[in-house]
């Protein structure tokens, strides 16, 4: 099939056989382009799509993220996010992202300030844009990027798995990603693990539903957004539960 | 300056064959030509050159919008800033807004309110800029039209491009697209900017007065002026990706397509009279 430009007015479809779709627009029984791109007209979903040559830069489930840890509690650190890897434009709609103390890293995290403090600069993975931004770093790539010494504010070096300060001659703790100091800031976002969702945050669905699920709905159709809080609902819970015994177990 | 209300009666704007002090017909434009992409830092941006005027266009955006107080919770914000540069016109311009340029801001960005999809981006807004870098009449036409480009060009998704032109009588004449002299000698001016698919006008300002039948003439010659307009958008944003879209088609996955990679380099700059630098 050959790839087509479409450009924003193009009328691309008939509502009857394709449903408006990323970057369409139906209007009185017919779907348009609302964007420059490449037409996608998908036969076996009935879905026609454009997919933009310069989208704006919102946050997608799966994006491999870089930002600021603004605010630690007991139970989740939030970050803003700041970039999109491998885009280079700003960031649009809402970026301030939490990480839930279970997804701070692979294993078991006792304490949340020994993995990250205020002002490390992260790299993160998208799990969650609705209801709310939700943020992981659960894997080797992601973690901290970038820390100051609590001290001296100096630039903490990689020392085994902990961060040291060459001028206080202290090591900090935090859950590093595994190419600190040395970045990789120019490989696809596939390689630091971009694109796929972990098991436990898929909730049922398929990848890349998300974005299906919300075009066609113009953007959170009702029973998308339905399923959507069901399944974080439940996951934060039962976290949620485990999480306030464990600190109430250590207070005393 | 005392001197403007003598040259005014000694004027003529139309000579003996009909034709205007150019040389174009009553119903002619002057030459566009408009580029899309030209600006690196720019989500998207478009360049315009209509006779004697010359327009920069950048868009940013959507983006978190700024002031907090102003985001609007459902919905994003068109924001548009038209700028004259102080060497545009033949007297300097005195820098910055004047009531001239707010007022222009205010018509273009509700025009472009019109045709964005603003819910799909609550709490953002869209930073249109327009920079005019010189005046010839008609910049705020000028400055619609390649910012509608612009706005095509960073991705916002709107329902179809907005294309502008205005059209006055001088001498008595209704006259398409008047150039400086026409505009300051002339007896009105009337700009419009509509949707070309649908012909629904989201701008339209008069300056001076037309009678009813004047104005039906003017407004038949700036409909008709918009649709040409709009083919040359369409035209200029072809051109910009066209490079694009060639890349696209090589490494293009069988259809149908899974969503788009994660990763994309920057389509190269397209290679126009600017140079790789752009302006």
């Amino acid at each position: 099939m050959e790839a087509k430009m479409v450009l924003p007015g193009d009328e691309i479809a008939v509502a009857e056989e394709f449903e408006p779709g990323e970057g369409t627009y139906e209007k009185n029984g017919r779907v348009y382009a609302a964007t420059p791109g490449v037409l996608i007209l998908d036969p076996a979903n009935r879905v026609a799509r454009v997919r933009a040559f310069n989208p704006p830069a919102e946050l997608k489930v799966g994006d491999i993220v870089y930002g600021t840890i603004d605010d630690i509690r007991g139970m989740m650190a939030t970050a803003t996010v700041l970039a999109i890897h491998g885009r280079t434009r700003q960031v649009s709609g809402e970026a301030e992202g939490t990480i839930h103390i279970s997804n701070v890293s692979e294993d078991y995290t006792e304490d949340i300030h020994d993995k990250f403090r205020l002002g490390d600069i992260i790299r993160a993975k998208v799990i969650q844009v609705k209801p709310s931004v939700q943020l992981t770093t659960a894997e080797a790539n992601l973690g901290v990027v970038k820390a100051l010494c609590s001290v001296c504010r100096g630039p903490l070096e990689l020392r085994g798995h902990d961060l040291y300060c060459p001028r206080d001659e202290r090591t900090e703790r935090r859950k590093v990603a595994a190419d600190y100091a040395d970045l990789r800031l120019f490989v696809p976002a596939t390689q630091l693990g971009g694109g796929t969702i972990p098991e436990k945050h898929r909730g049922g669905r398929p990848e890349g539903a998300d974005r299906g699920g919300r075009d066609r709905g113009g953007r959170g159709g009702g029973r998308e957004r339905f399923r959507d809080r069901g399944g974080g609902g439940r996951g934060r819970d039962r976290r949620g539960g485990g999480g306030r015994d464990r600190d109430r177990d250590r207070r005393r | 300056m005392e001197d403007i209300e003598h040259i005014e009666k000694e004027m003529k704007l139309i000579r003996a064959d009909g034709r205007r002090l150019d040389g174009r017909k009553p119903d002619e434009l002057r030459p566009v030509r408009i580029e899309a992409g030209i600006l690196r830092r720019a989500d998207g941006s478009a360049y315009i050159e209509w006779g004697g005027n010359k327009v920069l266009a950048a868009v940013y955006g959507p983006r978190e919008a700024h002031p907090r107080h102003l985001q609007d919770p459902a919905r994003a914000l068109v924001q548009c800033r038209y700028n004259m540069a102080p060497f545009s016109v033949s007297d300097r311009k005195r820098p910055g807004p004047d009531r001239r340029s707010v007022e222009i801001s205010k018509v273009i960005s509700e025009a472009f309110s019109a045709v964005v999809f603003r819910e799909q981006f609550p709490r953002t807004s869209v930073d249109i800029f327009i920079e005019v870098l010189q005046a010839d009449a008609g910049t705020r036409c000028a400055g619609l039209t390649a910012a509608s480009v612009a706005l095509a060009d960073a991705g916002v998704p709107m329902r179809d491009l907005v294309a502008s032109c205005a059209s006055g009588k001088i001498d008595g004449v209704v006259c398409l697209d008047l150039n400086k002299e026409e505009d300051n000698f002339g007896d009105a001016d009337c700009p419009l900017a509509i949707v070309p698919r649908t012909g629904e006008i989201v701008l339209l300002q008069m300056d001076g007065h037309l009678t009813l039948d004047e104005f039906q003439k003017a407004m038949e010659l700036s409909i008709g002026a918009t649709h040409r307009l709009y083919e040359m958008q369409r035209d200029a944003l072809r051109r910009r990706y066209s490079t694009t879209l060639e890349d696209i088609l090589k490494e293009s996955p069988p259809l149908p397509a899974p969503p788009a990679p994660e990763f994309e380099p920057p389509p190269p700059p397209p290679e126009d009279d600017f140079g790789p630098e752009g302006i």
